[in-house]
């Protein structure tokens, strides 16, 4: 996995650098409670929503993958699919954990289960993610195991619940009529193409940094396979995209077009233009697409990280627009505090918090390829 | 609870800080209250715990809703001075609303016998600041203890004293600040005290009205030869024996104050002038709208016997003002005047115009160069140029007169019978005929002036009868001379209104023929043109004017008065009114009356400005020589003065610190400043500086203050104050209130500021605990033992106050008096004012105080917030109820006798048009070549007062920070964008910044709003932003840095720019006339920050 | 397990049907019987409330000026009798509205803040911003101004989307929170096009101040209960908050904060079920609007223009 003991040193070193920050936004977190955040009333939702939003889209993507071979049989994913379960795993515990973090009351998490509303998707979404946490737990467990029908069975299960939640995780935000931008019924459809996209490239990126196979053959047509799975999700994601936003701007609601135009010319249009258009999609499909004549595993590693990075890009640029319009222009200077402000940057806590977070997931991942036995697939 | 944690807070900048409870007692001793607190705290939280633990039934939660948890009392968030009702929650106040029985706080407001019982659910509407007042009271940066200064004045390094301590430092005087390296002797009250003997002062008072009185300079240098001879043992007594018309050196004691009400006005008049016998009591009114109050004053001038002088002669003339009844108005001009943000105002003032407004009934017109709220809802909004408001007035005076569409039956009354016949309770002198001499109008054409042989009449003055003459003013009557006295009740005399002729040789024009040639000055277009405004705005305005017979006024207010031209500006628009005859008419003219606490009514009990053991009488001009001839004083060196005088006007809040400057006419050695901040009211007032920082200049400096101060800052000890919710005062009303009032405030919370002892009695650190205790040093009489009279002692505050209740409760006259509390109302009293110490609140004390014969009456009052008039009682069919009755003076002869002391000029006696701005001399001030190229006008938010609500952080949430609003055509011309920052500067403050006079200075510096609702060429921004005091900036006390709040130093305060005069140099322009503070006179630059 | 009655959803609750009761209705009923603005046969002592506003209760009436003493009433004092009648009757058969008079509201914040002294709201919460705005152009100008309680929609989108039924529709129209429900995840406050409800983090005024004041520590009385301000993450803090049209005065016998602050008296309540309360009257014409009536969320506060 390392083939150097300095590249482990530092991978480890930063990820234990990024817990320890987190470690201080947590505590600041639950010391002070939201104070040091900078979510409000007019922008609810700010980067911890986002990153949920984000992770369990990953997890989905990374189940793709340990379907695709336990219930599809692909088996030029062989290798790579308990890394696959493991990211879903994480992904979506990271996720979870951020949204909990993110409770103006954490220690009533317990009443989303105790008093289930039925007529709120995010109370349905609760009892999914519970399901799909219990799918995941028992195919670790088969993994271990080693019993490939249940394994088969579980990711057939676990598959439909990605599609569910999938969806439904854009479906929160599609069904909200407050917030125009949102409200779209290609909404679910997007998010769970790129939360698709998203865990795929993080497999494919997963695999490349830290495979404990040589880069051989079998190595090389995996990441052509991987490749050639996200060009295609590319293109579906693009389709969505296309669809929604054409849609979205011919209907022309104002308070939609102003976000729009936020997104493509607003302060944070660098977000769009560099980071979600070149870096995100122009980039990685360029290298995607050499990656497949020259079968190069760093190509796929990089476009992998940028196809995360552009998502999660994507993803901060619906949720964060869609809130910064409001209904009624002049209402942040009605009453003038922070929180009731249409602009939003995460505070420094927050980042802490999600830095910590991922260097947690990191960390369990590497511990787990590097001292659990049963990730090792013989080459 | 010492370890009581305050969690950590994020500063802004990274870093947090962490002070636990112990902390605080001890690096803020004097700061927010906090030993106070910890009492206090410990019945909150048992109620909390109750509260946790579910012991609150659903229906006994809403406490607020009972009787003994409320109070009434008077609001001051800004000076309307609304009803409000507080209620508490553990002696915590925890909600204001306004009171129901005022009506200033409800309309119309319910009867006065209703019981308190049944007024708990209802609650009065309030405005946004009067809600927030609670922030003000519960202020984290109010002081409790007594500060001293520990380094150069203004540097604010502070040291906390005890009271005793610093009361005997003031007393005594000596070396105070020696431990700051000044070894200088700093004159204490006691030294200043120095005419002491009643008889000698009043009849040296005598003395010197005499000298002033004869013109004839021999004449009068032989009767000072005699005062120095006949006071030759007294002499020592005086600033300077040569001049005794500077009074005694008692008058180096200054007292000056900003907003200060009857009562508390009271209380110190008995310190300053009865005890201490300074003349030197001076008040803000200039700062405020004093060109509106001297010029209405002018035009209330009676021609009446004056006792003190055995002659008749223009008296009386009440320092007050009209403003309309917008309740029944049908057509309102607002010029100048925003009820809807600011004025006297809003709360009461709002309603009675929104009703209309929906309704269809009332009709508004706004002259002002800002689209202000009030404007917004207006048929009409007119933009005219500042410094024009008189111009507009001539434009519809020319119109007006033109086509006859004055009220011809009203302006012919020229004397009290002919309107009486009219059904007319006022009068005016339109048809008066005026003696033109070189072609100026002087004195009124008289009886005697046709051979007509004065009357003689006699008055009796204090028991002795005194002969006079009285020598009748004259109409022209179907061409015949009609003499006539103006206060006749059988003869009616009318007079011919446009009059031009002569008689025995004399030229002679009635008045407003005289009017009528002055607004012939100018074609209506030409009016219009020098407004800037279409031709048709004035056409339009003045047939709506005149369309609804007395149910259309003009309401004026700061925007008018505060110009250099601000008095005629005042009698323009005024006389405009006059010529519709609204005055005491339903939906016209208003002039507001109140109940009178003074005890000088009969039967009233206490009358406490004459229960006086030894009264002094102060006399000498005052150090703002107000009220006085330049022409008359010893001091008279030709002209210009060294400084101007303002025989017209009083309160001149802007020549007080710059006049002990310039030591002009006499130096003072203490001033006392309380509730006032002339640094950041005045325009340019960072010129007081210069003065309040210099011990040489003025050698004491004390200011009582409730937190430290943009001035207060400056003074060597201040004195905690007792806030607004834990007082008492007396109101008072406005003009625009058509139904008598007098509210009370009174103590509703315990005192914030600590304890301690004064003539034995245990009282919180106040402005009265301070003057109780100096004179208590001191020996002063009047107060102690037996002051009020033999048993009567005077040792405590509300003592004084209480009394003043009692007169209240008495009523104007007999047979007035409110009835007594019931059994159940007395309970509620005591109940409600259980959270109240000892140290304000002792029933048995207050009853001695009272008497027990008024103590049930007392309680009725108080328990309705003061006195007020039944709703019903306040009309009489068309009229109103509350009327001014008089003769009004369209032609103000006093005015036109009297001579500016800087030109030597007479001044002009009836309404004229004069350009602005002028400085002191009446020479052009004009900085638009210079580059200065935009008006700077200020005005009032609705959400803030003055510099008094930076403390209030639910306004603040408001508006942050205030703006400099320009056009969207100005800002395109000059390449300036919405939200940039610029630097306001002018041709007198050309840097654009305060100069703090201790090292620190800050920028003038604020963002713009571009908006259509400004006239192009104007900016404006509004008051009460940008604090550099007033716990916005540290300050170091015993040796600690008490960290102040960016929040409260947001935004921009521009007075600085505004215009100094450039003859004086140290003081803003003024109106020579009115003396009115100007404002809206100021050209400035603005410059882009980087 | 929760002490509190189970929240009523739109569709479960015996108000929300009730409350579509056509503007023909509405006309009808002012047309039948109403009283005359501003005039008025007052305050006729009605058994005040019910039992269950024990202190309420023992708040006689106030007699404000007798009838026919040729005074107007104060309109305030005309409501709180329409009021009293309203509390007299089950809870299900009162639909509470509000009325704003813009062309009454002057723009001047006194409902802002006395609805945030009443409730004891803390920074970055506010539940009746006014908004303004200027139109036109140089010199034909004009400003407006609009304060925005919560609509007490009758489909209000923020309920069906929380996730613990914290937030629900009372029988009366009013659209509540239960606090110690509430889990703070603000899916309300995204889903409320009004931008209504707000997030109470936890602050206080005073805060890094020398001292932080009690006024903000002691209990407000939202809903009927004490709740007093600590910070941290104890309810209210933590929860989204909202305008609840001062449930608390009301079984008190009183008019909402913002109501009888309103300096203009432009903000009118009261019972839109009862055809002779001044709210029926008002609503009935034809200056009335609501707004964004197009998202179907039926709002209970009108606007007269
Ligand atoms: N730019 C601009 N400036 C203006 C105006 C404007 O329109 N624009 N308006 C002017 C007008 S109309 C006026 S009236 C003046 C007012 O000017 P002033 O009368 O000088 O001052 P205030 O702002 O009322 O407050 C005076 C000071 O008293 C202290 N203080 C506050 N509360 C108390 C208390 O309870 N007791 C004691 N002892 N002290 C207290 C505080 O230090 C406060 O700063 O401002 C004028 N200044
Ligand atoms: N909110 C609030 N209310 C207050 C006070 C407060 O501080 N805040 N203070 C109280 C006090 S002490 C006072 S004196 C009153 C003052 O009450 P007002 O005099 O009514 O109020 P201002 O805002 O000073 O001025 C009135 C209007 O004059 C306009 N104006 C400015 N320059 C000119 C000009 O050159 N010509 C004309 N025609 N108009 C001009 C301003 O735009 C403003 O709209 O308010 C009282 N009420
Ligand atoms: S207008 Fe407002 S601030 Fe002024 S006295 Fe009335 S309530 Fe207080
Ligand atoms: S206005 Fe918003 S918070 Fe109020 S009921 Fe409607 S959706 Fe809910
Ligand atoms: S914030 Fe509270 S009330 Fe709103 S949806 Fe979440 S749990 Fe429900
Ligand atoms: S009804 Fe009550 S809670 Fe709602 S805005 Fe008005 S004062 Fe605030
Ligand atoms: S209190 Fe009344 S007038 Fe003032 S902003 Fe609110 S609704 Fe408008
Ligand atoms: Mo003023």
């Amino acid at each position: 996995m390392f083939q150097r003991q300095w590249a482990r040193r530092a991978v480890y070193g930063a990820i234990l650098v990024a817990i320890l920050l987190g470690l201080i936004g947590m505590v600041q977190r639950l010391r002070l409670g939201h104070l040091p955040a900078n979510y409000g009333s007019y922008v609810p939702w700010g980067l911890w929503v986002a990153m949920y939003v984000f992770f369990v889209g990953l997890s989905a993507g990374a189940f793709l993958v340990f379907f695709l071979h336990h219930a599809l049989g692909i088996q030029v994913l062989r290798r790579v699919s308990p890394f696959a379960l493991v990211a879903a795993f994480l992904s979506l515990g990271a996720g979870l954990f951020l949204v909990w973090v993110d409770l103006g009351h954490m220690d009533r998490v317990w009443k989303l289960f105790m008093d289930f509303t039925p007529s709120s998707l995010m109370a349905w979404m609760t009892l999914v993610y519970t399901l799909y946490g219990l799918v995941l737990v028992m195919a670790l467990g088969a993994l271990a195991g080693g019993s490939r029908s249940l394994l088969r069975r579980l990711s057939w299960i676990g598959m439909m619940l990605v599609m569910v939640f999938g969806g439904g995780e854009g479906a929160l935000f599609g069904i909200v009529s407050a917030r125009p931008y949102w409200n779209s019924g290609v909404l679910p459809l997007r998010f769970l193409f790129s939360g698709l996209l998203a865990g795929t490239a993080l497999v494919t990126l997963l695999a490349v940094a830290f495979r404990r196979w040589p880069a051989d053959d079998e190595h090389r047509r995996m990441l052509t396979f991987l490749g050639r799975v996200l060009l295609g999700l590319i293109g579906i994601n693009l389709l969505a995209e296309f669809a929604d936003s054409s849609i979205s701007l011919y209907s022309a609601v104002p308070a939609t077009v102003e976000a729009y135009r936020l997104v493509f010319f607003g302060p944070y249009a660098w977000v769009f233009w560099i980071v979600q258009a070149l870096l995100g999609l122009a980039v990685p499909v360029a290298l995607l697409l050499y990656g497949q004549r020259r079968g190069s595993g760093v190509a796929a590693g990089v476009a992998g990280a940028l196809l995360l990075l552009g998502v999660f890009a994507a993803r901060l640029n619906v949720i964060i627009p869609g809130q910064a319009v409001l209904g009624f222009g002049n209402l942040p200077q009605a009453f003038v505090h922070p929180r009731l402000a249409t602009t939003y940057f995460p505070s420094p806590i927050e980042w802490l918090v999600a830095f910590g977070v991922v260097g947690a997931a990191l960390l369990v991942f590497l511990l787990a390829v590097e001292r659990w036995r049963i990730l090792r697939v013989e080459a | 609870m010492d370890d009581h944690k305050i969690p950590e807070v994020p500063d802004g900048r990274g870093s947090s800080r962490s002070v636990t409870r112990r902390d605080l007692l001890k690096t803020s001793a004097l700061l927010g209250g906090t030993a106070l607190f910890a009492s206090r705290l410990q019945w909150a939280v048992g109620l909390l715990e109750r509260a946790e633990a579910g012991g609150l039934q659903p229906g006994e939660a809403y406490d607020l809703v009972k009787a003994e948890n409320i109070l009434y009392s008077a609001c001051l968030q800004c000076n309307t001075g609304c009803g409000i009702k507080v209620k508490l929650l553990d002696g915590i106040v925890a909600k204001i609303d306004g009171n129901p029985y005022n009506p200033f706080s409800f309309l119309p407001h319910v009867p006065y016998k209703t019981v308190p019982q049944q007024m708990t659910t209802v609650d009065g509407p309030l405005c946004p600041k009067g809600q927030a007042g609670i922030q003000t009271v519960y202020d984290p940066y109010r002081l409790v203890k007594v500060l001293k200064r520990a380094g150069p004045r203004g540097s604010n390094k502070w040291r906390t004293v005890p009271f005793e301590q610093a009361v005997a430092e003031i007393t005594d005087g000596g070396k105070l600040f020696a431990d700051v390296g000044e070894d200088r002797h700093v004159p204490g009250l006691r030294e200043v005290w120095v005419l002491r003997d009643p008889k000698v002062a009043k009849a040296m008072e005598k003395a010197v009205r005499e000298i002033r009185a004869e013109k004839d300079k021999a004449k009068k240098q032989a009767l000072l030869d005699e005062f120095k001879t006949t006071f030759k043992d007294h002499l020592h007594t005086l600033i300077d024996p040569n001049h005794p018309d500077l009074g005694p050196k008692n008058n180096q004691f200054l007292y000056f104050w900003g907003r200060q009400k009857a009562g508390r006005a009271d209380f110190v008049k008995r310190f300053v002038q009865d005890s201490f016998g300074s003349a030197n009591f001076h008040g803000h009114t200039t700062v405020c709208q004093g060109s509106l109050y001297f010029a209405c004053k002018a035009m209330s001038e009676q021609y009446v016997f004056d006792p003190k002088d055995g002659k008749m002669k223009w008296t009386k003339g009440r320092k007050a003002y009209w403003q309309g009844d917008t309740e029944h108005a049908e057509f309102v001009i607002f010029v100048g005047a925003s009820p809807f943000e600011g004025n006297y105002g809003p709360s009461n003032r709002v309603p009675r115009m929104t009703e209309g407004l929906a309704s269809g009934r009332l009709k508004m017109a706004v002259i002002d160069p800002r689209l202000s709220k009030t404007a917004a809802k207006a048929w009409r909004w007119v933009p005219a140029k500042p410094g024009t408001e008189a111009a507009f007035a001539f434009g519809m005076m020319r119109w007006i007169i033109e086509q006859r569409r004055y009220d011809e039956r009203f302006l012919q009354n020229a004397n009290k019978a002919a309107a009486s016949a009219d059904g007319e309770p006022t009068w005016s002198n339109a048809a008066w005929l005026v003696k033109v001499e070189h072609g100026k109008p002087g004195a009124f054409l008289r009886g005697s002036d046709l051979g007509m042989k004065p009357q003689k009449r006699t008055e009796t003055v204090k028991d002795k009868s005194v002969e006079y003459a009285f020598d009748p003013f004259i109409v022209l009557r179907d061409g015949k001379p009609v003499p006539f006295d103006p206060y006749d009740e059988k003869t009616a005399v009318e007079g011919d209104l446009l009059v031009f002729t002569t008689m025995k040789d004399v030229e002679v024009k009635s008045v407003l023929q005289l009017l009528w040639e002055e607004a012939q000055k100018h074609t209506v277009d030409g009016w219009a043109k020098i407004c800037g405004v279409r031709t048709a705005d004035i056409v339009d305005l003045a047939r709506e004017f005149t369309s609804h017979g007395k149910k259309a006024v003009a309401d004026i207010h700061r925007g008018v008065s505060q110009h250099t031209n601000g008095f005629y500006n005042v009698v323009a628009w005024m006389t405009l009114n006059t010529l519709v005859g609204n005055i005491d008419w339903k939906g016209g003219s208003v002039y507001g009356k109140t109940y009178d606490p003074s005890g000088e009514k009969e039967g009233q009990p206490y009358n406490v400005g004459a229960l006086h053991p030894r009264k002094m009488t102060p006399f000498g001009v005052s150090i703002i020589r107000h009220e006085t001839k330049y022409e008359e004083s010893t001091i008279f060196e030709g002209y210009p003065s060294k400084r101007p005088w303002y025989p017209l006007s009083s309160d001149v809040y802007q020549e007080i610190v710059p006049s002990i400057g310039d030591a002009y006419p006499y130096p003072i050695k203490i001033a006392y400043l309380y509730m006032g901040t002339p640094v950041y009211s005045l325009p340019a007032g960072h010129t007081n500086i210069e003065v309040l920082k210099d011990p040489n200049k003025l050698p004491l400096f004390i200011a009582s203050d409730i937190v430290i101060g943009e001035t207060s800052m400056y003074a060597d000890y201040i004195f905690p104050d007792l806030s607004y919710l834990e007082r008492w005062e007396f109101q008072g009303s406005h003009p625009n209130m058509t139904i008598k009032v007098q509210p009370v405030r009174q103590p509703v919370i315990g005192p914030i500021p600590e304890t301690v002892k004064v003539f034995g009695e245990e009282m919180p650190i106040s402005h009265e605990a301070f003057l109780l205790a100096c004179a208590e040093r001191l020996g002063l009489p009047g107060f102690g033992k037996d002051a009020f009279g033999s048993g009567q002692d005077f040792r405590r505050p509300e003592g004084f106050y209480l009394r003043m209740v009692a007169n209240l409760a008495a009523g104007d006259k007999p047979g007035d008096e409110v009835p007594d509390a019931g059994d159940a109302e007395v309970d509620l009293f005591l109940k409600a004012r259980r959270h109240l110490p000892k140290t304000v609140f002792d029933p048995e004390k207050w009853k001695r105080a009272t008497g027990e014969a008024w103590w049930r009456k007392v309680i009725y009052v108080l328990n309705r917030g003061g006195r007020f008039q039944d709703y019903k009682k306040a009309f009489k069919g068309d009229l109103l109820g509350n009327q001014y009755g008089q003769l009004i003076n369209l032609y103000m002869e006093k005015t036109a006798k009297t001579k500016s002391s800087m030109t030597g000029k007479s001044l002009p006696g009836l309404a004229v048009y004069i350009p602005a701005p002028l400085d002191i001399m009446g020479r052009p001030v004009d900085d638009a070549p210079a580059g200065y190229d935009l008006h700077l006008i200020t005005y009032r938010e609705i959400m803030h007062t003055k510099s008094r609500t930076a403390s209030n952080y639910w306004l603040l949430a408001l508006l942050p920070e205030n703006f400099i609003l320009i056009n969207r055509r100005d800002a395109l011309r000059l390449g300036l964008r919405d939200g940039e920052a610029v630097r306001v500067t002018s041709a007198s403050n050309p840097d654009g910044v305060w100069d703090l006079g201790n090292g620190r200075t800050k920028p003038m510096v604020g963002k713009l709003r571009v908006i259509e609702g400004i006239r192009p060429g104007v900016v404006a921004f509004s008051l009460g932003h940008g604090h550099w005091a007033y716990g916005a900036s540290d300050v170091t006390i015993n040796g600690r840095v008490v960290k102040g709040d960016p929040r409260r130093g947001r935004g921009l305060h521009a007075n600085a720019a505004m215009r100094i005069d450039p003859v004086l140099k140290d003081t803003c322009l003024s109106d020579p006339v009115g003396a009115s503070a100007v404002f809206y006179d100021t050209r400035v630059k603005l410059i882009k920050v980087a | 397990m929760r002490s509190r009655t189970a929240p009523q959803t739109l569709q479960g609750q015996p108000g929300g049907l009730q409350t579509k009761r056509s503007r023909r209705e509405f006309l009808q009923a002012v047309g039948a019987g109403s009283t005359i603005f501003f005039l008025t046969e007052l305050l006729e002592a009605s058994a005040p409330a019910k039992a269950q506003a024990a202190s309420a209760a023992t708040q006689t009436v106030t007699e404000g000026h007798p009838p026919g003493d040729g005074v107007q009433q104060n309109v305030l004092l005309r409501m709180q009798a329409d009021l009293r009648r309203a509390l007299a009757k089950p809870v299900h058969q009162r639909r509470w509205v509000m009325v704003i008079d813009l062309r009454k509201c002057v723009g001047c914040y006194a409902c802002t803040i006395a609805c945030i002294a009443e409730n004891k709201l803390p920074p970055g919460v506010v539940y009746r911003p006014v908004v303004e705005e200027e139109v036109g152009e140089y010199p034909n100008v004009t400003r407006r101004f609009l304060p925005l309680p919560c609509m007490q929609c009758d489909n209000p989108p923020c309920v069906p989307v929380c996730p613990v039924g914290a937030t629900y529709k009372r029988a009366d129209g009013i659209v509540a929170i239960d606090y110690n429900q509430c889990i703070g995840c603000r899916y309300c406050i995204a889903a409320c096009p009004y931008n209504h409800r707000t997030f109470d983090a936890g602050e206080f005024y005073t805060k890094g101040t020398p001292k932080v004041e009690d006024y903000e520590k002691i209990p407000n009385f939202e809903y009927g209960r004490k709740w007093p301000r600590k910070g941290d993450e104890k309810s209210p803090a933590g929860n989204a908050r909202k305008c609840h049209f001062c449930i608390h005065r009301l079984e008190a016998g009183m008019l909402p904060a913002c109501v009888t602050t309103c300096i203009g008296y432009a903000t009118y309540f009261g019972d839109a079920k009862d055809p002779d309360s001044l709210v029926s009257e008002m609503i009935g014409k034809p200056n009335v609007m609501r707004l964004k009536e197009e998202l179907g969320t039926n709002p209970k506060v009108y606007y007269l223009v």
